[in-house]
């Protein structure tokens, strides 16, 4: 008796059933009995979401070219296979060459073949005198800070040597410039050690059109100075006194000074002085505070005077000098002379019976001997005080 | 500026305020600050005061205008008869004293006592600042 030997090559020539059942449309087939599929040939749903092998026609028509074509037939295209016009403006996807050479650092390209620029990959030089949009080393050295962290010294601390800093729209803060409103420039150095620099202050809002800057040495900060300009020039009042207070001044002085030794040393005048120091000796030398000179006889008027506002007419040689500006008090002296239209003694005189000197007025009388009373056709009176 | 303040003062004259041209107030504000405080005034034009103040201590103000108080200007016209006599007689009184001379400054003496008598007269009758100042002799 032979050895049945199970495993034989090939495949029956007929089977009642596979040996593995398949799915057809989803629905398993072995052979051994039909099957239905639903949405074939029985009621159900079957998915046609795939594509067909092969199909005689697209479902929906497309352009070729500006001509409808569905699969059915071959179409021509005027302009490519036929007579007329095809319309060519787009651009190609792909190209092996430009149709112009462009240059590119100054050597040619269409496309075909690279290219070496001299001073970028091969030996030559490249002109570098136009600047570039953005460089790496010029961000380290110029750090703007938008922020602000609370202390206007912070920057000196915090940021590389050589670098300038720009802060904005603080108000208030540690060590800044004098209230709200300013944008500061700090411009410092440092030998690793220590900082040295400046502090730029633009004012704004309420500190409009001001400029303080105050210096920074050895870490040190020195105190905020204010800088002149069109709109602030009369808020400070220069202080140099003693030698080397030379130089002219155009401004308007309204304060006093203290001492000056010649009025010809002022190239203006002060508004007002209390007192001028003399040339010659240390006696003070008193300026007159108020003088006129006027006619008492006639249609009595002023010829010129200096602080006085009137004279006032009270009679025959009677005269009251009326102070634009008042005395500081009735303690006052008083010098006058007189003059009539004739040669002869004629003074000027308190007037008796009153008191004659007040701080706003000084009331006095002209004299003649033995003829009491007149009226001069000059008379000159000056104050001191 | 020819405007000119007046203003009645306390015995019954008349005070003339004259601005000073380098003044820069205004004749108003000269009014307010050198007439004496709730004191009525007048502010007129210059061609209203008159010139000829022979007799400036009888003036009086009426309103806009300055007049001459004529019993007042008597009396200021027998002051300046009075003064004048006086210089007059000053040498004659000398001269009286003076034996060789007594009886001829007599004479002289008697003539001023009626040259002033008569204007003494004169002045009494005198009812205008044209009379008063004819008695005196002042043209």
């Amino acid at each position: 008796m032979g050895i049945f030997n199970p495993n034989i090559p090939g495949n029956a020539a007929t089977a009642d059933l596979l040996r593995t059942a398949r799915l057809i449309g989803g629905v398993s087939f072995n052979g051994g009995a039909n099957i239905n599929l639903p949405g074939v040939n029985a009621a159900g749903n079957q998915s046609t979401s795939g594509n067909a092998g092969s199909a005689t026609r697209l479902a929906v028509a497309r352009l070729i070219g500006g001509v409808s074509f569905d699969g059915q037939a071959n179409i021509d295209l005027p302009g490519v296979n036929t007579a007329g016009n095809q319309n060519t403006s787009g651009n190609a996807a792909s190209a092996t060459r430009l149709q112009t050479a462009r240059l590119i650092g100054g050597v040619s390209f269409d496309g075909q073949a690279n290219i070496n620029l001299p001073g970028v990959n091969t030996a030559g030089n490249q002109n570098t005198s136009g600047r570039a949009a953005t460089a790496g080393d010029a961000e380290r050295c110029f750090n703007y800070t938008q922020s602000f962290s609370g202390n206007w010294n912070t920057d000196f601390q915090n940021t590389p040597s050589g670098a300038m800093v720009l802060r904005g729209d603080l108000n208030g803060g540690t060590n800044n410039p004098g209230g709200d409103w300013w944008f500061q420039e700090n411009y410092r150095h440092s030998n690793n050690s220590n900082l040295w620099g400046v502090q730029v202050a633009w004012g704004w809002e309420s500190n409009a059109n001001r400029l303080r800057s105050r210096n920074v040495s050895g870490g040190v900060f020195g105190s905020w100075v204010d800088y002149l300009n069109s709109t602030n020039y009369n808020t400070y009042s220069p202080t140099l006194a003693g030698v080397g207070a030379f130089g002219t001044w155009g401004i308007n002085v309204t304060g006093n000074a203290a001492t000056a030794t010649t009025a010809a040393a002022c190239s203006g005048n002060a508004a007002t002085a209390t007192k001028f120091s003399a040339t010659v000796g240390g006696a003070p030398v008193y300026a007159a505070r108020a003088w006129v000179n006027f006619n008492g006889a006639g249609v009595v008027s002023i010829r010129s005077s200096g602080n006085v506002s009137s004279i006032t007419d009270n009679g025959t040689g009677d005269y009251t000098i009326n102070f634009s500006t008042a005395m500081p008090d009735s303690n006052y002296s008083l010098v006058g002379n007189a003059q009539p239209d004739v040669q002869a003694d004629c003074s000027v005189m308190y007037k008796e019976g009153i008191n004659p000197f007040t701080a706003a007025d000084a009331r006095i009388s002209t004299h003649r001997t033995n003829a009491g009373q007149i009226d001069p056709s000059y008379v000159t009176v000056s104050v001191f005080r | 500026m020819n405007k000119r303040i007046i203003y009645t003062n306390e015995i019954g004259g008349v005070c003339v305020v004259v601005p000073a041209p380098d003044s820069t107030l205004t004749i108003e504000e000269i009014a307010a600050k050198d007439v004496p405080q709730g004191v009525p005034f007048e502010i007129v034009d210059v061609e209203t005061i008159s010139s000829d103040r022979t007799f400036r201590n009888a003036w009086q103000r009426n309103r806009k205008a300055v007049n001459v108080n004529i019993p007042k200007a008597r009396e200021i016209a027998h002051e300046k008869r009075r003064a004048a006599r006086a210089e007059e007689f000053k040498p004659l009184d000398i001269e009286a004293n003076i034996p060789a001379k007594a009886a001829e400054a007599e004479v002289k003496r008697e003539a001023i006592r009626q040259k002033y008598a008569a204007m003494q007269s004169a002045i009494d009758s005198a009812q205008d600042v044209a009379a008063l100042k004819n008695a005196l002799g002042i043209k």
